[in-house]
C-alpha cells in the first residue's frame, strides 16, 4: 500500500494498462459485446472470470504469505435490494447502449461515436440520478448489510470461498466453450491448461482455507517485520465509502 | 458491413493480463477499478460550477466532491483518463483506429447513436442505484467477493438476456 498522492501519480498509467487490456480482449468492440448476450461469443465472460479468479487468488495468496493486509483492500458494502434493481437497470442499458461504462471509454478513444454517445448518456443519467436522488433515498439505503462477502455470510473460510469461486469459473468456462463449439486444437490444449492449473489451485486454495479463518498468526520469528495484526476480514471497516463508489 | 471479428487477444490471456493490473491495483492503492464513479464526478464538477449550493445540498455531488472523499475521487478520474490513452494508442497500435458509428447493415446512424444515449442514461442510473459499474463492482467487488457485487453481477446478466430482443436488431 502507497499514500493516496502517490496513489494518485498511478492512476494514469493504471487506467492505461487497464484500458489497453480490455482494447486487446476486444472488449472495446460493440459486436463483441453484444455476442455475448447473443451467446454467439463468450469472450465477456471469459475475460471477467478469469481476471476475478486471478485476482482473488492472488489476494488470497499474498495474505496468505503476509505480504498483504486483507484489511487495507477496500470491501465494498451490501445493500442488496438496490444492487439487485441497479444491476438489472444496467444490464438492460448495457444490452441497448453496446457499452459498459469502461468499454465506452475505450471504444471512444479508438474513435468510435456511438461510444461517445453512450458517455453522454451516461452523463446525462448520473446527473438524472443525483437530482432525484431525494425519492430514490429510500431504495438507496434499503437492506444494507455492510461490507461483507458471499463466503462470510454463509459460513465459510476465504480459502473455501476463492476455492469455490474457481471450481465456480471452470464449469462456467466448459460451458461457454460447448455453447461457442469451437473446436480448435490450440483453443483446446489453452482451455486444458486453464482447466488443469485451477485444479491445482484449488487444492491448494482449499488446503490453507481453515489456517485463515482463525487469522492465526504467522508462526515463524523471522517473519515478524512483516507480520500484520489479526483482523476479522468481513467485518473491516470501509475506507471510501459513499454514494460515488465505483 | 463485414461480420469477422477482428483479431484480438485470446480471452483467457487477456483475463490473466487484466486479473494481474486488477491485482497490482489492490495491492498498490488498496482498491480495485473503477469507471461509472469517473462520470459522477465529472457531473458533480459541473454542478458544482453552474450552481454551487446545489453541490452543497445534495450528498450525492458532495460526495463526489474533494471533501468528502480526499483525494481519491480524482483518482477515478485519472485512471479513467489513462483508460482512453491506453485504449488509443492499443487500438492504433493495432491498426484498429477508426473514426466511425458501429451498427448493422440495417440500422441508421441517428438510430445507432440515439440507442447509445438512451443505453448510457439508463446505465448510469443503475450503476448509481447499484454503488458501482461493470468495473467497481462487478470485476473489482467480485474480486474480493462481496456478496452485492456477485448479487449486481448475476442481476446485470440477467437484465442483459431479458432485454437482449430490444438490442438484437441494431447490430443486424
Amino acid at each position: 500500500m502507497i499514500s493516496p498522492r502517490a496513489a494518485l501519480w498511478l492512476a494514469l498509467p493504471i487506467g492505461a494498462a487497464f484500458g489497453a487490456v480490455l482494447e486487446r480482449a476486444g472488449l472495446a468492440d460493440p459486436r463483441k459485446l453484444a455476442a455475448q448476450f447473443t451467446l454467439t461469443d463468450l469472450t465477456v465472460l471469459k475475460v471477467m472470470m478469469t481476471a476475478i479468479v486471478t485476482a482473488a487468488a492472488g489476494l488470497f495468496w499474498l495474505a496468505r504469505m503476509g505480504w498483504l493486509d486483507p484489511a487495507a483492500v477496500y470491501l465494498p458494502p451490501t445493500y442488496v435490494l438496490p444492487q439487485l434493481i441497479g444491476g438489472l437497470i444496467f444490464g438492460v442499458g448495457f444490452v441497448v447502449g453496446g457499452y459498459c461504462p469502461g468499454t465506452s471509454c475505450v471504444a471512444a478513444a479508438a474513435g468510435r461515436g456511438d461510444a461517445l454517445a453512450l458517455i453522454g448518456g451516461m452523463l446525462a443519467g448520473t446527473f438524472a440520478f443525483a437530482e432525484l436522488f431525494h425519492w430514490i433515498r429510500p431504495l438507496f439505503d434499503a437492506t444494507p448489510l455492510g461490507p461483507v462477502t458471499w463466503y462470510g455470510l454463509a459460513g465459510l473460510s476465504k480459502g473455501a470461498g476463492v476455492a469455490l469461486l474457481v471450481v465456480g469459473a471452470v464449469l462456467a468456462f466448459a460451458l461457454a466453450e460447448r455453447i461457442e463449439r469451437k473446436r480448435h486444437s490450440g483453443r483446446r490444449r489453452l482451455a486444458v491448461a486453464t482447466v488443469a492449473g485451477s485444479l491445482a489451485l484449488i487444492t491448494a486454495a482449499a488446503g490453507g482455507g481453515p489456517r485463515t479463518r482463525n487469522e492465526a498468526p504467522r508462526p515463524t520469528p523471522s517473519a515478524a517485520p512483516h507480520s500484520v495484526p489479526p483482523s476479522p476480514q468481513p467485518q473491516q471497516i470501509p475506507k471510501w465509502d459513499s454514494p460515488i463508489k465505483c | 458491413m463485414s461480420t469477422q471479428l477482428p483479431r484480438y487477444w485470446n480471452p483467457y490471456a487477456a483475463g490473466l493480463a487484466l486479473g494481474i493490473v486488477l491485482l497490482g491495483t489492490f495491492v498498490l492503492v488498496g482498491r480495485g477499478l473503477g469507471a461509472s464513479g469517473a462520470f459522477m464526478r465529472m457531473v458533480s464538477l459541473g454542478v458544482e460550477t453552474v450552481a454551487p449550493a446545489r453541490v452543497m445540498a445534495n450528498p450525492v455531488y458532495r460526495d463526489a466532491g474533494d471533501e468528502a472523499g480526499g483525494p481519491m475521487v480524482n483518482w477515478l478520474l485519472l485512471e479513467v483518463a489513462g483508460m482512453a490513452v491506453g485504449g488509443a494508442i492499443s487500438a492504433a497500435a493495432a491498426g484498429r483506429w477508426h473514426a466511425v458509428v458501429e451498427r448493422g447493415p440495417t440500422t441508421r446512424r441517428p438510430g445507432r447513436v440515439l440507442m447509445a444515449f438512451a443505453g448510457g442514461t439508463v446505465m448510469a442510473f443503475g450503476a448509481r442505484l447499484a454503488r458501482g459499474c461493470t468495473s467497481g463492482q462487478a470485476l473489482s467487488g467480485g474480486a474480493v467477493l462481496a456478496a452485492g457485487s456477485w448479487v449486481f453481477m448475476l442481476a446485470l446478466f440477467a437484465g442483459a438476456y431479458g432485454a437482449v430482443a430490444l438490442s438484437r436488431k441494431q447490430w443486424r
